[in-house]
């Protein structure tokens, strides 16, 4: 251990996203509450002898050990936080999308807890299989905030509050604008009011919710594809080929 | 210090092998031209040889010889059993096991949305053509139990049942041989929640 090792134990946290290392190992791509997405190092986590290998997989809220160095961190220790339970199938394309936002929109090291708990929210809110969309546009605003995009959706990018009965369009680098109501895609001053309450019961508030985030997401994206969108469709048309475009709920 | 160009080349290549390092590939290439010439001669034909004449099988895609591997090609096998494995060492394991005389599919990887791996990935349409063949009655979902096992494994199910085929998922539980006190709780619920009257 280096003299700039840092040994922190039992830190809350999640699996993002893991991927092999040499033979045994793997890298870890975590969410920690206290020192936010790190990449750490695991070594023989993989094989007939790991205790690790059921611990360490994601959507599972988890307790880890490790050490920061300069370069990546290495993973000593995990324990399970919370009693493991399954996501419902119809759940897990969602939860992988949940991951794939933070390992994309997130900087390294960069400590969020407000955003840490968001995301333990969103998947308690996607274990109990209830509202699924609902559960990730929720995520999406809180992550947009929680990165430093957070929308304003009282007020127009002039300062102006929204109007009820307006109608308002997302414009990168600005927010929202108000257009003409006959503007395709344009958005109703009612869903964005709903939508800042967190009331997405009406179709209409989806609908916009939708276009509206996905438009705010791509431009933090910066033109970087979402995978889990691409695959989640393939799977939704393998499962479903009788709808070969059929709604996505994310 | 600096190795003859070929030397170094070979070293470089060894390094194509799985846990390899550096290190390692040094001391094997060193081996195989200091005292085991004859060995190496032969792992170098047979190398050869093998990547000419070793393809994918037509059907589950395990490696084969022929169109078909020996197990697709079998009378012996029972042609309404398909187990569905994520990766050719799968099957060998499930075949030393020896409990089992149905037919495979091998995916080769898993759903991995992360990763951008979806079904076009797994071969899926191949398999799908197998179940539209009719003569598979029950698909057996042995993929990893990890989180992306199950979300292949649920969508694999789904394909299935939509043939009006059954579908089962390989038991999880506690090893042969261990110990309850110390089995992860994630496997001991889901040994319970797959209890068996006896």
């Amino acid at each position: 251990m280096s003299a700039h090792a840092r040994r922190v134990q039992l830190a809350p946290g999640y699996l993002l996203h893991h991927r092999p290392y040499r033979e045994t190992g793997r890298i870890l791509e975590v969410l920690v509450r206290e020192q936010g997405r790190l990449t750490l190092f695991a070594r023989g986590v993989r094989g007939p002898k790991s205790r690790l290998a059921s611990v360490l997989q994601p959507f599972q809220r988890l307790l880890l050990t490790f050490t920061l160095g300069r370069e990546a961190g290495q993973l000593t220790g995990a324990e399970c936080a919370e009693v493991p339970a399954a996501l419902p199938a119809a759940s897990v394309m969602s939860a992988f999308y949940l991951n794939e936002l933070l390992l994309k929109l997130t900087l390294r090291h960069d400590a969020a807890p407000e955003l840490f708990d968001a995301y333990g929210a969103a998947l308690g809110r996607l274990r109990e299989g209830g509202d699924i969309e609902a559960a990730l546009r929720r995520f999406e605003l809180e992550l947009l905030s929680g990165v430093g995009y957070g929308l304003d959706l009282a007020a127009q990018a002039s300062g102006r509050p929204i109007e009820p009965e307006g109608f308002y369009r997302f414009r990168p680098a600005q927010g929202l604008v108000r257009v003409a109501a006959d503007e395709p895609g344009a958005l109703s001053g009612h869903s964005l009011r709903a939508l800042e309450h967190g009331d997405l019961a009406a179709a209409r508030t989806r609908a916009d919710a939708r276009i509206l985030l996905a438009a705010a997401l791509a431009e933090c994206l910066e033109g970087r594809e979402l995978t889990t969108r691409r695959v989640a469709r393939a799977v939704q048309r393998g499962s479903h080929p009788a709808r070969p475009y059929g709604k996505m709920t994310d | 210090m600096k190795h003859p160009p070929r030397l170094a080349e070979l070293i470089e290549a060894l390094r194509a092998l799985p846990g390899v390092g550096p290190k390692s590939a040094q001391r094997m290439a060193f081996h195989l031209l200091q005292d085991g010439r004859s060995g190496a001669q032969r792992l170098a034909q047979t190398l050869e040889a093998a990547l000419e004449a070793v393809t994918r099988c037509r059907r589950c895609r395990m490696f084969a010889e022929q169109e078909l591997c020996a197990i697709c090609a079998s009378p012996q096998r029972e042609p309404a059993l398909l187990c569905v494995v994520e990766s050719p060492a799968d099957v060998v394991a499930i075949e030393q096991s020896g409990g089992y005389r149905g037919r495979y599919f091998v995916l080769m990887g898993h759903l991995s949305p992360l990763d951008g791996v979806g079904p076009e990935q797994l071969g899926v349409r191949e398999l799908e053509a197998i179940l539209d063949e009719g003569a598979v009655r029950e698909l057996i979902l042995a993929t990893n139990p990890t989180v992306e096992g199950e979300a292949t494994a649920h969508f694999l199910a789904e394909l299935a049942m939509r043939r009006g085929l059954a579908a089962s998922r390989i038991a999880h539980g506690v090893p042969i041989g261990g110990e309850i006190e110390y089995v992860d709780g994630g496997t001991l619920a889901r040994a319970l929640s797959g209890r068996q009257s006896v």
